[in-house]
């Protein structure tokens, strides 16, 4: 197996086994005994530290640069009404 | 008024209660066709024949609730039937070759940088950030796109998400999570936006 530092072991759990569990650690869903000991990992390894912080900062950017979608271009808003107006009063 | 009330108006033949109810969901209905199908024409047509099947399918929306799931469940339909009338064209749309597709998460995050000093040009800018953001996303495969859009942009929940796609839970959880680091990894190849470059040489 490759080991790119991966199998690192740190307060009892292995940094691909914090990988794995990181998008739930982010949606706030993982179940509490494993929330402890990802917490504690992540207090003593500075890389899965690091990735962390970086996953967490892109979704953020991502979702506050997007909450709203951007209005429609008014050709596409004239034939969707003009398609629907048409369709309606079939 | 809610969804569920423009709706049944919408049904008994209220054309002005539909206005309303594409007016609230046009903009978003749109970006996910548009993030969804990538870089082609022909989403308006989607947009149009989604609005048209959900005006004609308007006593079939359950609710109380958003009708949010149920009209992207139908703009999902009309892209799908889009992408089947186009002769010769693929339904999957270009995706990052150099990314992995069927490796396990350790080794995408690997790839998106785990390891690595973090890339400081996207925390330090968000408009920067975001204009990466959408290069890097138009990367991705179309699925990656889609899940995305519907739970990063669209917050969409888990349970909603997997409902539309059609997927298990567990699946939608592993695809979304494959998604966000195909996204990090996608950013780490990202080139600055030359435009942009003279205020961080």
């Amino acid at each position: 197996m490759r080991d790119d530092g991966l199998n690192t072991l740190v307060a009892g759990v292995r940094c691909r086994s914090v990988l794995a569990d990181l998008s739930d650690y982010l949606d706030g869903t993982l179940a509490a005994d494993r929330l402890a000991t990802l917490q504690a990992h992540l207090a003593g390894c500075d890389r899965c530290a690091r990735f962390g912080s970086v996953a967490a900062g892109v979704l953020s950017a991502l979702r506050d640069g997007a909450s709203e979608a951007p209005a429609l271009a008014p050709h596409t808003s004239e034939s969707l009404r003009a398609r629907l107006a048409a369709v309606m009063h079939e | 008024m809610e969804d569920a009330a423009l709706l049944c108006a919408s049904a008994a033949g209220d054309t002005r209660a539909f206005g309303h109810f594409v007016h609230a969901h046009e903009a978003a209905v749109h970006r996910y066709l548009r993030i969804h199908a990538g870089p082609v024409a022909d989403v308006d047509d989607a947009l149009q024949e989604t609005f048209i099947a959900a005006w004609r399918g308007a006593s079939t929306f359950r609710g109380p609730g958003s009708a949010k799931p149920w009209l992207f469940a139908i703009a999902r339909n009309a892209l799908r039937h889009l992408v089947r009338r186009r002769v010769g064209e693929p339904a999957q749309m270009e995706s990052l070759d150099a990314l992995s597709d069927s490796g396990s998460f350790d080794e995408l995050a690997v790839e998106a940088g785990w390891g690595c000093p973090a890339d400081e040009r996207m925390l330090t800018d968000a408009a920067l950030a975001r204009e990466m953001l959408e290069i890097a996303m138009q990367r991705l495969p179309v699925e990656e796109r889609e899940i995305l859009t519907l739970r990063e942009l669209d917050g969409f929940s888990g349970a909603e998400t997997a409902d539309l796609l059609q997927i298990s839970l567990p699946a939608m959880k592993s695809r979304l999570h494959r998604a966000r680091l195909h996204l990090a990894a996608s950013l780490r190849l990202t080139e600055f936006p030359s435009h942009r470059s003279g205020l961080h040489a």
